[in-house]
């Protein structure tokens, strides 16, 4: 599996928490001066694994969970990032909180269920995810765990595909996992919509659905 | 021949068929059958069914799958031709006789035991026609009379003209659907347990209770009356 999220100089900064508030397209002076720490991020092979029904030597979190904990090490404990616009220190890495985990397991069991039980021949007339369209989930899902997206709800489509999904009061937003990796996006705060795609490997989150993923999370 | 009457051997979905013999949506100002009340009106209120696993997810609310069925089969709504307070009991037990058929299997379909009708969304067929993406100003949504048959006469179609459309605007077609769905809140159904009532709140739409005569309805070993902790509607 391959994990293409880099920390980039480009399109704003995607990645870490924000301190002081959330990222803008339009960076503002303040903005510019906007630390982001990177903290508490590791879970090691040697913590206990979260409690769910996920059996994890088919479910892909494990390994996902893995990757995103070598990736984040490779950065050291003393990486400084500097952006167009903005520094970022990345604060002594540690551990990556084990619930941030957690919350990304419903999703795991729901699309497993899902699956499992279309394969049966006699359930719904929807057409199962296949193996590709599955992959393109999980690939898709551990980008956004490494871009520290909370975890979104599935989104079950009738030819297959898997998307996800997050609202809140009037702000909405949902991903299809398209198996070519070109992920479709739209968002919503009720007014207006702003739609575009996700090239993945290869792109980071773009800045708008950044921006409302996180403020749905707020 | 009717205009539903659509070549089986083909691999295009149903509603792309439509579409082809169609292309202006010039068909939505025709009466399909003797039975139907004629072409839907701009200011008809619609009724779409919300349900239990396949168009909503419980933990995360209501999501833009709702009318995925629009750009392939065709979305079935129920023409309110005489507003909701008139037709609420005939499409709440309307609604509610379909998902009961999904469970117990008498469908035609698998038998899918969770299957739960949660309510019903509303909209105008106008509201629907007007829907538009950003820099493509063609009516893609189309409603048209389907009551072909005496039995289910206010029966309308939705449906979507995607041609030419890239993945992206499909999925914000998508979305704009929805919300436009959830505008005018969920009509619960008087059918629901504790459970569906928990997962109508789930949906994170306002809650529209049924009116008085209808909550305490063949609920089936379930003598409570519906109480939703969701915002009512006027």
């Amino acid at each position: 599996m391959i994990i293409n999220s880099a920390l980039s100089s480009t399109d704003g900064c995607s990645y870490g928490i924000p301190t002081t508030g959330l990222l803008h397209s339009e960076h503002s002076s303040a903005d510019r001066t906007t630390v982001f720490v990177v903290g508490e991020y590791f879970a090691s092979a040697s913590q206990p694994t979260a409690k769910s029904n996920i059996d994890y030597l088919q479910s892909p979190i494990q390994q996902i969970q893995s990757l995103l904990n070598e990736w984040l090490a490779s950065f050291g404990s003393q990486t400084r990032l500097q952006c167009e616009d903005s520094a970022l220190v990345v604060a002594p890495a540690s551990k990556i909180c084990p619930e941030f985990f957690e919350g990304y397991e419903p999703f795991f069991k729901t699309i497993f269920l899902y699956q499992a039980a279309l394969g049966a021949p006699e359930i719904e007339d929807s057409t199962p995810p296949s193996e590709a369209q599955m992959n393109a989930a999980f690939l898709g899902l551990a980008n956004l765990m490494a871009a520290f997206v909370p975890a979104p709800a599935p989104m079950l489509l009738e030819d297959g595909t898997i998307g996800g999904y997050w609202r809140r009061g009037r702000c909405y937003a949902s991903i299809d996992f398209e198996v070519d990796g070109e992920h479709t996006w739209v968002e919503t705060d009720g007014e207006e919509f702003k739609s575009g795609t996700w090239k993945l490997p290869g792109q980071q989150i773009p800045l708008p659905l950044i921006q409302q993923l996180l403020t749905l999370a707020s | 021949m009717s205009f539903y009457d659509l070549d089986a051997s083909s691999k295009k979905a149903r509603a792309e068929q439509l579409v082809e013999k169609d292309p202006e949506g010039a068909k939505q100002l025709e009466k399909v059958s003797k039975h139907s009340p004629g072409p839907v009106k701009d200011e008809e209120l619609l009724a779409r069914s919300l349900e239990y696993p396949s168009k909503f997810h419980a933990e995360g609310g209501l999501n833009d799958a709702l009318f995925q069925d629009a750009f392939s089969h065709g979305a079935s709504a129920q023409r309110l031709t005489n507003g909701w307070a008139s037709h609420e009991s005939d499409v709440h037990s309307r609604f509610e006789a379909r998902a009961k058929a999904r469970r117990n299997g008498s469908s035609g379909k698998p038998i899918s035991p969770d299957f739960t009708y949660m309510g019903s969304l509303h909209m105008t067929a106008g509201d629907l026609r007007r829907v538009r993406l950003n820099a493509d100003d063609k009516a893609r949504i189309r409603v048209y009379d389907a009551g072909n048959d005496e039995s289910d006469s206010l029966h309308a179609e939705i449906i979507i003209d995607a041609s030419g459309l890239q993945r992206q605007q499909r999925h914000e077609l998508r979305v704009r659907l929805m919300k436009l769905a959830e505008q005018r809140g969920l009509y619960v159904s008087p059918y629901l347990d504790q459970q569906g009532l928990h997962r109508a709140e789930c949906s994170q739409c306002c809650l529209v209770q049924p009116s008085a005569t209808l909550s305490i309805a063949s609920q089936e070993g379930t003598p409570e009356k519906c109480e939703s902790k969701g915002t009512l509607l006027p």
